[in-house]
């Protein structure tokens, strides 16, 4: 079984009753909004957790920005996929804008943050190893074009296929496969800088 | 053939088995000689199961999830740009922001309806710009589309409307310094900095800023919302005396309130956490009269009989 099994299918058309309750909520009725958000809040902070990091200080914020800008894209839904997948490839753009902003405007800050939340709540865990390679792919979605960050987002750390990749970002599943060519490459010269870390990465044995 | 956009045959092996599939004997085969010797698809691999052991998939859903829900309940109703484009995404502290925004645009307009404002006016000081119409113009159009907030009690929605277009009524709590000008007014000033360190999680630094701004400029419109955050903040400190508090204070501002339907949902809350179930009660009873429509509602319904069948 797939480790991604629980999620919800990007590829399998959403039913009716989902395709009408978006399209309440769009025309503003909120215990539609309501009900919507609570069924895709999961998904939403399962993808922002995955994009940010599971205890960066930003998740809640950018839950609640992703909340804000799916309700505010649902006369763009279609009905193509399940809300919750429609939502989680809103909460990884989110995600990722949030990580690329935070960077440039206080890197350093972010770091220090960063640092001291980890010596605050240390996961026991979780081995070093694991943390660095989980690194080093966030690190990566902040220096990549915006549309191989997503892909390499929605592919390694939400599990979708290619095809899902494709619909999920409305995009032929060539042009999915060709970014993540391309995010590869970029990876594994990414990889190759971090020759030092290569034993740690475990991708040398 | 492979062509130009597609990933080597093995690295859809990676795809494969990333997704569970089970691989025939000679896949495996080759898959595993691949990952000898590429770096990225042995990455990948690892990294894929990192992230999902970090944060599984029938992960329990983070408890704040409910808050986070409620609050962006709040941001979406901001009015729809006329014509405007809906964007995937907002930016910045975008949540409270529009909250803000929201909250500045309706409740300035209920601020100025109750202090008298529309009958007698003060013409807005030289080069002080209409801001509200700015902020409602530069609020994130991702809520394009959100329902249109609700005018305040009493007011028909097209004075609601012409209302934003006009200059935000200076805060009555005292007369403004020189320093005060139209740049860097200290009320908006203290709001982002509440709005800042309540992003940070600063709960303490928060409510202290919240509680200046509503001390010092309670008529100003951030400064009544200021009275709404600090008791949400309050509540979801466990702190339900001092939020039943503010939410009163809030709601004593006079109905109409952008924040009305969820002041009064975190009143009945605080007072479920007191409880005092009398007042609790009344605060849903309140709720579902004012609100009757309310996606609250069905809650304060539900709660009404559960209050109502307990000795």
């Amino acid at each position: 079984m797939s480790r991604f099994a629980n999620r919800h299918p990007v590829d399998v058309p959403a039913d009716a009753v989902f395709v009408d309750l978006a399209n309440a909520a769009s025309r503003g009725d909120r215990d539609a909004i309501t009900r919507l958000l609570r069924l895709v809040a999961p998904a939403v902070a399962r993808s922002v957790r995955m994009v940010l990091g599971a205890k960066h200080p930003d998740v809640d914020d950018v839950i609640q920005q992703t909340f804000i800008a799916f309700v505010g894209a649902l006369g763009t839904f279609r009905g193509d996929c399940h809300p919750a997948g429609f939502a989680s490839r809103i909460a990884v753009h989110t995600a990722i804008s949030n990580r690329r902003r935070t960077k440039s405007q206080s890197a350093r800050v972010e770091a220090l943050v960063a640092l001291q939340w980890t010596e605050r709540h240390p996961d026991p865990r979780e081995p070093d190893v694991a943390s660095r390679r989980r690194r080093l792919v966030r690190e990566l979605l902040d220096q990549l074009p915006e549309d191989q960050a997503e892909t390499l987002a929605l592919h390694v750390m939400l599990g979708y296929s290619m095809d899902e990749v494709a619909r999920s970002m409305r995009c032929p599943v060539n042009t999915a496969k060709s970014r993540l060519r391309l995010a590869k490459t970029a990876l594994r010269r990414r990889i190759e800088q971090e020759l030092l870390f290569f034993d740690d990465l475990d991708v040398c044995s | 053939m492979t062509g130009v956009a597609d990933l080597h045959p093995e690295e859809l092996l990676v795809e494969r088995e990333l997704q569970g599939e089970a691989l025939g004997a000679r896949e495996r085969r080759t898959l595993d000689e691949h990952v000898r010797t590429c770096h990225a698809c042995r990455f990948i691999r690892h990294a894929a199961a990192d992230f999902a052991r970090e944060v599984p998939a029938d992960a329990t859903p983070p408890p704040q999830l409910d808050r986070l829900i409620q609050t962006a309940l709040w941001s979406v109703r901001a009015p729809a740009a006329p014509g405007g484009r809906r964007p995937a995404a907002v930016h910045g502290r975008a949540p409270w922001v529009v909250a803000a925004a929201v909250t500045i645009c309706v409740g300035g307009f209920a601020a100025a309806h109750l202090a008298g404002l529309f009958h007698r006016r003060a013409p807005a000081p030289a080069g002080r710009p209409a801001v509200v119409a700015v902020k409602t113009a530069a609020a994130p159009t991702a809520t394009a589309g959100a329902p249109e907030p609700r005018p305040p009690v009493g007011q028909d929605p097209a004075a609601a409307t012409r209302s934003r277009a006009e200059p935000d009524p200076l805060p009555r709590g005292r007369a403004p310094k020189k320093s005060e000008g139209a740049a860097g007014r200290p009320w908006e000033d203290l709001f982002r900095r509440a709005t800042v360190a309540r992003a940070r999680g600063q709960i303490q630094e928060a409510l202290r800023l919240y509680g200046e701004l509503a001390r010092d400029y309670p008529r100003s419109p951030e400064g009544t919302a200021g009275f709404a955050f600090k008791a949400r903040l309050e509540l979801d400190q466990g702190d339900a005396r001092a939020a039943a508090r503010d939410f009163d204070r809030y709601l004593a501002r006079g109905s109409g309130g952008s924040l009305e339907e969820e002041a009064l949902v975190g009143r009945a809350e605080a007072l479920r956490s007191l409880g005092q179930r009398a007042q609790e009660q009344a605060a849903w009873k309140l709720l579902v009269n004012r609100f009757p429509g309310s996606a609250h509602a069905r809650r304060a319904r539900a709660r009404l009989a559960e209050l109502a069948s307990a000795p």
